[in-house]
């Protein structure tokens, strides 16, 4: 698996810096792995040929699966600080291509520390490299567990 | 089928297994045991292993999807659906209720909610948003709102 483990910095620190953050090494087997695990049959996933003549520059990653990245980020995030990851929404801008490094990460939004009752807000990139161009973005919301009285 | 139903369809049912939920958590690098590991998972109060959360759009994408080779046109795509090049994914957003577990029975709808057109750099854009719940015993454990793009 080519998904690096999450790296954890001070959740106290400003919105211009990430709370976390992975790396991805796109290959062609974590394409196959997750087009098998979801019977994903899109050939631009895993026949380079196919894809080419499609107008992409190499196999592309599937959208679904940097959602899936984001919510193991947000997850982690949560994990780290007792809460749960109650939502997320994410968006595509642009393709990423096999042989890709993609790094995610995941910064505050609230600049202030929240209260515990209150939400921790998340806002998450996932950019390519070589142009460092954002290929997804998204939002979680992180609910701390309710307390036993 | 970018505008159907308005009031919810059920798209699919099935009974989840532990394999499933292991082959998701490997091929998308969910590493906590609790997905993978039985004894992991009931040690942290669950009675079986835990789908990661992003284990409900991997149901919502291949309900319905899982065809023979003869119904799928030459890209790979369910002959019946209506995606193309002038079709393309917009925003995905969950709301979590809570977890499902190997053994649970779950229960997918769908409905459409509403369309809506917008101008884009390159012309107009029709938005089609629809809402999937995934259901366990009647009871919703994910709710997804997802829009498709039409470019005209």
């Amino acid at each position: 698996m080519t998904l690096s483990a999450v790296q954890h910095s001070e959740l106290a620190t400003s919105t211009d810096t990430p709370v976390a953050t992975m790396s991805f090494e796109v290959s062609e087997l974590d394409l196959f792995q997750f087009s098998a695990s979801t019977f994903l049959c899109h050939r631009i996933h895993f026949d380079r040929e196919f894809a080419r003549s499609e107008g992409h520059q190499d196999l592309v990653v599937h959208g679904p699966l940097q959602g899936a990245h984001l919510n193991v980020l947000a997850s982690a995030v949560a994990e780290r600080i007792g809460a749960e990851l109650g939502s997320i929404s994410f968006r595509h801008h642009t393709s990423a291509f096999c042989g890709d490094t993609l790094t995610y990460a995941a910064y505050r939004e609230q600049e202030e520390p929240v209260e515990p009752a209150e939400p921790v807000i998340l806002r998450m990139t996932a950019r390519r490299s070589g142009d460092g161009q954002i290929v997804t973005s998204g939002r979680a919301e992180l609910r701390y567990r309710a307390r036993e009285a | 089928v970018l505008a159907d139903s308005a009031t919810p369809v059920v798209v699919g049912e099935r009974q989840i297994d532990r394999e499933e939920i292991r082959r998701f958590s490997v091929a998308i690098g969910a590493r906590d045991p609790v997905h993978t590991d039985v004894h992991a998972a009931v040690q942290a109060g669950f009675r079986d292993v835990v789908a990661p959360t992003a284990f409900f759009a991997a149901l919502g994408l291949s309900m319905g999807r899982v065809v023979p080779v003869s119904d799928l046109r030459e890209d790979g795509i369910v002959a019946t659906e209506p995606v193309g090049a002038r079709i393309v994914g917009g925003e995905t957003s969950f709301v979590y209720h809570g977890p499902v577990l190997a053994g649970d029975f779950v229960t997918v709808t769908r409905r459409f909610i509403e369309s809506y057109k917008k101008q884009g750099k390159t012309g107009p854009l029709e938005f089609y948003v629809s809402e999937r719940q995934y259901l366990v015993d009647g009871t919703p454990r994910a709710t997804e709102v997802y829009s498709r793009v039409s470019r005209q």
